[in-house]
């Protein structure tokens, strides 16, 4: 009871009585709290330059106010920034589906492998991907993708049918990208999933062999069963990251390549170019703003959603 | 349940079949799958070895049609230099990042991790919502170059990426489990927050930092993304992004292998680049059984403790 009346009476005595025993704690935190000021909150007061005709001389607080006068420009030329909205939230929908799906498969399958060999070195393997960089990737794949010498076009000529141009036609990079982002993650989330299901309480199992379950059964109606809930959390918050989207990957597997655009420029890409002064300045900052608070409304809203969903899973 | 028993020994029979069925189209699809992980490392693998013109009439093959060391005798000479100077970016910006994230990412969970300091609460939500909300590329961008002016300087590379919040949350739930009764035993003693930090919570927390260490180091030898926006002069070039040179820019790679040669000589573009790339996987296949360990088993803590 004394200790609580001394650091009441230490906080009514301010700003100083505190600084003098929490100084060295604040000395600690402080490298960090620039860090984050700089880099992050900073440029949220960049957002401004939606609002400005932006030059570079004036730089983004000194441009003039143009007010909504760029957004008229952005619903004009809505068409490439919809696109880019579009490309993004298929393929996000695209990776969290088939890559959960895929992650999880594995994970289950793993877990019924009983020879440790088997199961050691084949989720090495799996993982390995994950420690690549996008460039690495991005790199094989085009031995991989290419017209002329290919894998997947030599065994199409080998076995007598025509050769697919992967890098000139945009349809299949719906396909290529989601299967890209399987090669590099789906065995490394499977990691973690496997954790999960060698958690589970045995005795489900057990009873279950006493009664003759078969090992499909068992899968059917015990380990899905106890994974939705975790499943399901991450769909519902991948929710909240289906506007962002991952430029090193595109960059590296289509090199931005316009021929490809209509199924791969996604909003980080679009920005990207406009950035670099390949593309609309105007826009990119347009698309930039709309994808910072969408995604945030989003976020929330998933968020929200999953607390609804699991009572025991909270924000802060 | 129990009604089920009766009858179960003469089905027994049959689904012992169904099992083994079942098991072996899982070993089947995740054997498969391991070598879907492996294969494409042995295609750069094969490629490099391979003669060019072979590869150019023939096509990509694990095996080597025609085996050359063309490629590498290039990479390890003319580019040599190069890829030895882009290493060595690679690897300080990965060392000092990493020490400094550490120090910075521990500093804070600390801080965090500390019951009796009221100003938590907030510091959580002020690291917390910028996971949420973001300005974009382009405010950050523009900042970086014309107000911080990052361009072409060494700490570009390390600055914009040394917080990342998730790895020091995950230090201060690391921090957390350390019991009080240490830092109370300290504080008895006389010792101020510094010190309990440096002599008892830094050693006690040492698989989380390694673990922790570990994510920092990997984002730091992968990026390329830093140097994508902020390093235009060639010898500050961190290996990913020469490689992505490399890899983007057919002119950037004839013009590297003449640089030392002083005259025209055709480069053997596709083998070159699988080289390259084969060059740049070596550590991380290296160290890669070492490090697998703690980042699977830290992956699944940060996972678990959400």
């Amino acid at each position: 009871m004394e200790t609580i009346k001394v650091k009441r009476n230490t906080k009514k005595n301010s700003l100083y009585g505190h600084l003098k025993k929490y100084g060295s704690l604040w000395l600690l935190a402080l490298p960090a709290i620039i860090l984050i000021v700089m880099f992050s909150y900073i440029p949220m007061s960049g957002l401004v330059i939606v609002f400005k005709k932006y030059n570079f001389k004036d730089g983004i607080f000194g441009s003039p106010w143009v007010g909504l006068e760029n957004f008229k420009f952005f619903f004009f030329n809505f068409e490439t920034a919809w696109r880019a909205t579009k490309n993004t939230i298929i393929l996000n929908v695209l990776y969290t589906v088939f890559g959960t799906t895929a992650a999880v498969a594995l994970a289950i399958m793993f877990n019924e492998i009983k020879n440790k060999k088997v199961l050691k070195v084949t989720q090495s393997l799996s993982i390995i991907p994950y420690f690549l960089s996008w460039v690495i990737a991005g790199g094989i794949l085009s031995a991989i993708l290419d017209y002329d010498g290919g894998t997947i076009n030599s065994v199409l000529t080998f076995f007598g049918m025509e050769k697919i141009d992967f890098y000139n036609e945009p349809s299949y990079w719906r396909v290529i990208l989601p299967i890209a982002n399987i090669w590099k993650g789906a065995g490394y989330s499977a990691i973690i999933y496997f954790a999960t299901i060698t958690g589970f309480d045995t005795s489900y199992y057990e009873s279950a062999e006493v009664d003759g379950a078969t090992m499909w059964q068992k899968i059917r109606f015990i380990t899905i069963p106890l994974l939705k809930p975790t499943v399901i959390i991450l769909f519902l918050l991948s929710v909240g990251k289906m506007l962002s989207g991952d430029l090193t990957m595109l960059m590296s597997l289509t090199n931005l390549s316009p021929t490809l655009m209509k199924t791969t420029d996604i909003i980080d890409t679009f920005v990207y170019r406009s950035v670099m002064g390949m593309g609309d300045f105007t826009m990119g900052s347009a698309i930039g703003l709309y994808q910072s608070v969408f995604g945030f409304i989003l976020v929330l809203f998933s968020n929200w959603i999953a607390g609804k969903f699991d009572k025991d899973y909270k924000l802060f | 349940m129990n009604q089920i028993k009766v009858g179960t020994s003469v089905r027994k029979k049959k689904k012992i079949g169904s099992n083994q069925i079942l098991l072996f189209v899982f070993h089947a699809i995740v054997i498969l799958f391991a070598i879907m992980c492996l294969y494409p490392l042995l295609l750069a693998i094969g490629v490099s070895f391979t003669d060019e013109t072979f590869v150019i009439k023939n096509g990509y093959r694990v095996i080597p049609g025609e085996f050359s060391l063309a490629a590498y005798k290039i990479v390890l000479g003319s580019l040599g230099k190069n890829i030895m100077n882009a290493y060595s970016v690679t690897i300080m910006v990965t060392v000092l990042g990493t020490l400094f994230s550490l120090l910075v990412s521990s500093a804070m969970a600390y801080v965090l991790s500390i019951k009796e300091f009221r100003p938590r609460g907030f510091l959580n939500l002020f690291l917390y919502i910028p996971m949420i909300f973001s300005a974009g590329l382009l405010p950050w961008y523009i900042m970086c170059t014309k107000y911080y002016h990052l361009t072409n300087h060494f700490y570009a590379l390390i600055l914009p990426a040394t917080l990342n919040v998730f790895n020091v949350f995950l230090l201060r739930n690391f921090f957390n489990s350390i019991p009080d009764e240490m830092a109370e035993a300290a504080k008895i003693d006389g010792a101020g927050y510094l010190k309990i930090f440096s002599i008892i919570y830094l050693p006690l927390g040492k698989v989380g930092l390694v673990t922790v260490g570990m994510f920092y180091a990997l984002s730091y030898w992968n990026d390329y993304y830093l140097a994508l926006m902020f390093v235009t002069e060639q010898k500050l070039y961190p290996l990913q992004y020469y490689l992505y040179n490399m890899l983007a820019n057919v002119q950037f790679m004839a013009t590297q292998a003449n640089q030392s040669l002083g005259y025209n000589i055709s480069v053997p573009l596709e083998t070159t680049k699988m080289a390259t790339i084969c060059i740049t996987i070596g550590p991380i296949l290296l160290l890669y059984p070492f490090a697998q360990k703690y980042f699977t088993k830290g992956v699944i803590v940060g996972a678990v403790k959400g």
